[in-house]
């Protein structure tokens, strides 16, 4: 596939801030992505994640060949803003402890909801979560559900990665309604 | 102590135990090197007290003085994946000029004539709820101070934040008083402090959990340049 083919199949979504107009995050989606195709993909987007922070690729279930194999790509990509590599759960299972540090990529655990473990939430090779858009509705009209979606914002501030959800829709701030917010909600496709 | 090596300072380990593993966390600690990252100390604290003092809050949205003094450093941690800030603290000695805390109160005499630091304007997003933020920078503050020969830590803090401090094994100067702080609106503020030798031994019978954080941890992430710290402190 050439450069022009990536850019084809490659679209960005943007992830606007919660606390900060100006701040966003970009994701780039594409369907069964191959390393060369990644790699055609982020140069041709470098200019359009110009005022972004942070770059997610989603994955989602990949063995660990695979996501080692695309973590080196985007590494060597040297991207101007950081790359987050977004799994399941299902693939972090399979990472194990000696993921490569690295000051470029990062990972990003995606689909969260009431069946993710909160060790998963805390595992040490992650640096953001997205929660599931399901599961986000789901909460704003089942309490339990509620409860659950609470405690794992509130875990994931308390450890320091960043938060990713639907549009956060504000009922009113009581107890029966609470504010969900998440750092980062979704927007358009550019 | 430090030890010199061909390309980095490397100071002593503060701890008494061994490492017993190395950890990745989500975010990086370090010192506060240009006005980029200052505006970011300064964002986080400013919005960390506007939480639950709006009026100190609002008096925090500029640097301060002190925050461009020559012999104080602060040190914020930053988060990996879009470069947020999420805690930053000072750490302001009595080297050149006395504590901030001195212009308030009068310290015993036992403080007299030693080298102390105050721990001033921590605040981290989420509040004391953000654990891993406010350990991580625990841990890089103690490891700054124990580096550069202090004796003594000190912070001041309002009665619903005092329990960190007594978490943390430090003496309540005031035996339960408070002193009114001119540079925090007035509002009535416990002292608290730590002899920097004290640390390794009070901390594992007092908070075991945050002991093992700093002790037996390694993190990789909390980056501190004690080249920097060296030049500030001397």
């Amino acid at each position: 596939m050439t450069t022009v083919d990536a850019l084809h199949v490659a679209s960005l979504r943007r992830w606007s801030s919660s606390s900060d107009s100006t701040a966003a995050v970009a994701e780039l989606s594409m369907e069964s992505m191959t390393a060369n195709q990644l790699s055609e993909a982020l140069a041709a987007n470098v200019s359009r994640v110009r005022n972004c922070s942070m770059l997610i690729v989603r994955l989602g279930a990949v063995d660990r060949p695979t996501l080692l194999a695309t973590w080196a790509t985007a590494q060597a990509a040297k991207f101007p803003i950081r790359i987050c590599l977004a799994v399941d759960r299902s693939t972090l299972a399979t990472i194990g402890p000696n993921l490569p540090a690295d000051e470029r990529v990062g990972l990003l655990l995606d689909g969260v909801d009431d069946t993710t473990p909160p060790v998963d939430v805390v595992n040490e090779a992650i640096e953001a979560i997205r929660f599931d858009s399901r599961f986000v509705a789901k909460a704003t009209r089942h309490l339990r559900s509620e409860c659950v979606l609470d405690a794992l914002l509130t875990l994931a501030k308390n450890a320091g990665l960043a938060t990713l959800g639907p549009e956060s829709r504000s009922t009113g701030g009581s107890w029966l309604s609470p504010h969900v917010d998440f750092d980062y909600v979704a927007e358009d496709v550019v | 102590m430090k030890i010199e090596t061909a390309t980095v300072t490397v100071p002593e380990r503060p701890y008494s135990v061994p490492v017993e593993r190395t950890e990745r966390l989500p975010f990086r600690v370090r010192v506060v090197t240009g006005p980029q990252d200052l505006g970011k100390a300064v964002e986080i604290r400013s919005s960390a007290y506007s939480r639950h003092v709006p009026a100190v809050g609002a008096m925090l949205r500029e640097a301060e003085a002190d925050d461009y003094r020559s012999d104080v450093l602060s040190i914020f941690a930053e988060r990996k994946a879009d470069g947020r800030a999420l805690g930053s603290v000072r750490l302001q000695p009595n080297l050149n000029k006395p504590l901030r805390i001195e212009g308030e109160t009068q310290l015993p005499a036992r403080y007299q004539g030693r080298r102390l630091i105050e721990f001033m304007r921590l605040g981290v997003e989420n509040g004391i709820p953000g654990q891993l933020v406010t350990a991580a920078l625990v841990k890089a503050g103690f490891e700054i101070c124990h580096a550069a020969g202090f004796d003594f830590i000190f912070a001041a803090g309002r009665r619903s934040v005092s329990m960190l401090y007594h978490a943390m094994a430090f003496d309540d100067v005031l035996d339960g008083g408070t002193v009114a702080l001119s540079y925090a609106n007035h509002l009535p503020h416990g002292i608290f402090s730590i002899p920097v030798n004290q640390v390794d031994r009070r901390l594992p019978a007092k908070n075991p959990g945050l002991y093992a954080f700093m002790a037996r941890t390694h993190h990789p992430d909390i980056d501190i340049d004690y080249e920097h710290v060296y030049r500030t402190f001397s």
